[in-house]
């Protein structure tokens, strides 16, 4: 009992009670992770009251806060950083009667020290930490805890020398972003390496939590874009079954003018849904990277199940993996109505295309019969022609006959018609004989 | 008469510029955007009068390019009701940007200029109050009003 009792206070300054994982997302073109002053950090350091001392501002920042010390550090994770806020505590002893310290056991100090941390994270985890002397101390401490917070537990497992259990939240997600509330325990003897293989474990959390919190942002962000996908996906469906009762007319009976708003309209709807569907994809292709970064992670973590216990891994995923497949359903959805859009695209075109041809038939026809007109009017005018070369012909006859027999000069010129007739026929033979 | 590539250069350009200002700034902007735009349409249209039938006009000729929009006159009011895929969505989607902030900052206050153009005691009634497609309804409502004193 006594070797007991000095083992704990000397892990107590080692060992935190509680460690608050806070992660946040920056647009990319405004995070710059290697400028040397940290808003967040700053605005801590602003907000520090009285009885608070810091005690290094080098990487991690240290404030003493009463009898607690809390080191700040930060981890950096493309787009995100996150904060993990070790609060060690030496009011832990054997005598308390809860092995885990909850967040509202503390200070009045830290709590408003992680106050000073901006309203706005992706996601934020807190961890009741704890050294145990081996799996039995483990469990014993996690049932004493459940029977006194009454705190159902989600999901536990053994992962890196941990027992974690994670904790069901009162209401899922009502502050916007996501919440995790975990316990903690060490499993191994040695204090200090205890303290080292808790940080690199924590440090994994901490990579969870930006993975997490992003993909839980992305996926509220984009929530309400999935309901009005459903609203609109069956309006657009009643429009497209309007416009397909249109098409299925006779051909005669669809004017040119509203297959032209006809085509206009589902452009227009199609160009739209190309730009979403392309959107939604690229969204989904994000997310499924995200969920990618969270199952490396618990694989690498290589999770042992705790008995009646689902384990974290298993209940986690899934509930991610739910998240990623909004986006591929919506995505499915998306393309199906775009396919149909398709489909009445080319019905419009194949209907002004057959227009086309029936304009083109007509106008074909119509040339024949100009064709045909013409031809008959030259015809005509050929014979008009023999009988025009014939009266020149006969005239000249006639100045000829009045020079040789004055007297019978009319006699002459009228039996000599036929014989011009018959010349000009000759002619128009001639003339045409290259046609 | 804003084409498709026109309004996401716009929306882009205005997100950018009035993301990290005073909320009441973005919205007078957009909303003297509206006013100048109407004005322009006005001019160029030869739209006369200050009634429900002149904020229609604008409002159809604004809205030429958008297949599922319907401009009603009912009365004093003039009912904007958009289905289908919203074009603030597409945008919002397609560049990243917060679709709630964009309807309230940018396209609630430029409709209402649009409206105070032709007559600036029209009174303008938002989606949020009526129909909203972000709310997960069908369609966007919006009523134009000139009550009469």
């Amino acid at each position: 009992m006594v070797h007991n009792s000095r083992s704990m206070s000397e892990t107590a300054n080692e060992f935190p009670a509680i460690m608050y994982i806070v992660s946040y997302q920056f647009e990319p073109e405004r995070f710059k992770p290697k400028v040397q002053s940290d808003p967040v950090e700053e605005g801590i350091l602003n907000r520090l009251s009285d009885n608070c001392k810091v005690i290094s501002k080098e990487h991690p920042l240290t404030i003493s806060v009463n009898s607690h010390i809390c080191k700040i550090r930060k981890i950096d994770d493309e787009d995100s950083r996150t904060y993990v806020v070790s609060v060690f505590s030496d009011k832990r002893d054997l005598e308390n009667e809860n092995a885990f310290l909850g967040l509202n056991e503390l200070s009045p100090q830290i709590r408003r020290l992680l106050d000073a941390f901006p309203k706005n994270p992706i996601s934020e985890f807190t961890a009741m930490t704890r050294h145990s002397r081996g799996l039995d101390e483990s469990f014993a401490e996690l049932e004493k805890y459940f029977h006194l917070s009454n705190k159902p537990v989600t999901s536990a497992g053994i992962a890196k020398n941990h027992l974690l259990a994670i904790l069901k939240e009162d209401i899922e997600n009502a502050e916007g972003y996501l919440r995790r509330s975990m316990l903690l325990s060490s499993l191994e003897d040695s204090a200090d390496k205890a303290a080292a293989e808790l940080n690199n474990f924590v440090e994994d959390i901490a990579h969870y939590a930006s993975l997490t919190g992003r993909l839980h942002r992305l996926f509220r962000e984009r929530a309400v874009i999935f309901k009005q996908i459903e609203s609109s996906e069956k309006n657009t469906q009643e429009r497209i079954q309007d416009m397909l009762g249109n098409i299925r007319r006779p051909p005669d009976q669809v004017k040119p003018v509203d297959l032209g708003s006809m085509l206009t309209e589902v452009s227009g709807i199609f160009s739209r849904l190309t730009t979403i569907t392309s959107s939604m994809r690229r969204d989904h292709i994000l997310a499924r990277s995200y969920l990618r970064g969270i199952r490396g992670i618990f694989n690498s973590w290589d999770e042992k199940p705790v008995i009646n216990y689902p384990t974290n891994s298993s209940v986690e995923i899934s509930r991610f993996e739910g998240m990623v497949d909004s986006f591929g359903d919506n995505v499915d959805r998306l393309e199906a109505l775009r396919i149909q859009l398709d489909t009445l695209l080319d019905m419009i075109r194949t209907h002004v295309g057959i227009q086309q041809q029936n304009v083109s038939v007509d106008e074909q026809r119509d040339t024949k019969k100009l064709l045909a007109r013409m031809v008959n009017l030259q015809e005509v005018l050929h014979k008009l022609e023999i009988f025009v070369v014939a009266f020149y012909i006969t005239e000249m006859a006639r100045l000829v006959f009045e020079t040789i027999a004055h007297d019978i000069v009319n006699i002459l010129t009228v039996v000599f018609i036929p014989v011009a007739l018959l010349l000009a026929i000759g002619i128009r033979k001639l003339l045409h004989r290259q046609e | 008469m804003l084409t498709r590539e026109e309004w996401g250069e716009y929306a882009k350009k205005f997100y950018k510029d009035y993301k990290d200002k005073p909320e009441g700034e973005a919205k007078d902007f957009a909303y003297q955007q509206g006013k100048a735009f109407a004005r322009t349409l006005i001019e160029r249209m030869g739209i006369e009068g200050d009634d429900v039938k002149a904020i229609a006009a604008v409002l159809g000729a604004v809205l030429k390019y958008e297949p599922t929009a319907k401009v009603e006159i009912h009365g004093d009011k003039v009912h904007l009701i958009n289905e289908g895929f919203c074009p603030v969505m597409e945008t919002s989607l397609a560049l990243n940007l917060p679709w709630e902030k964009m309807c309230k900052i940018m396209g609630w206050p430029f409709f209402l200029g649009l409206a105070h153009a032709v007559n600036p005691e029209a009174v303008f009634i938002a989606p949020e109050e009526l129909k909203w497609r972000l709310k997960g309804d069908p369609y966007c409502f919006h009523i134009f009003e000139i009550r009469r004193k």
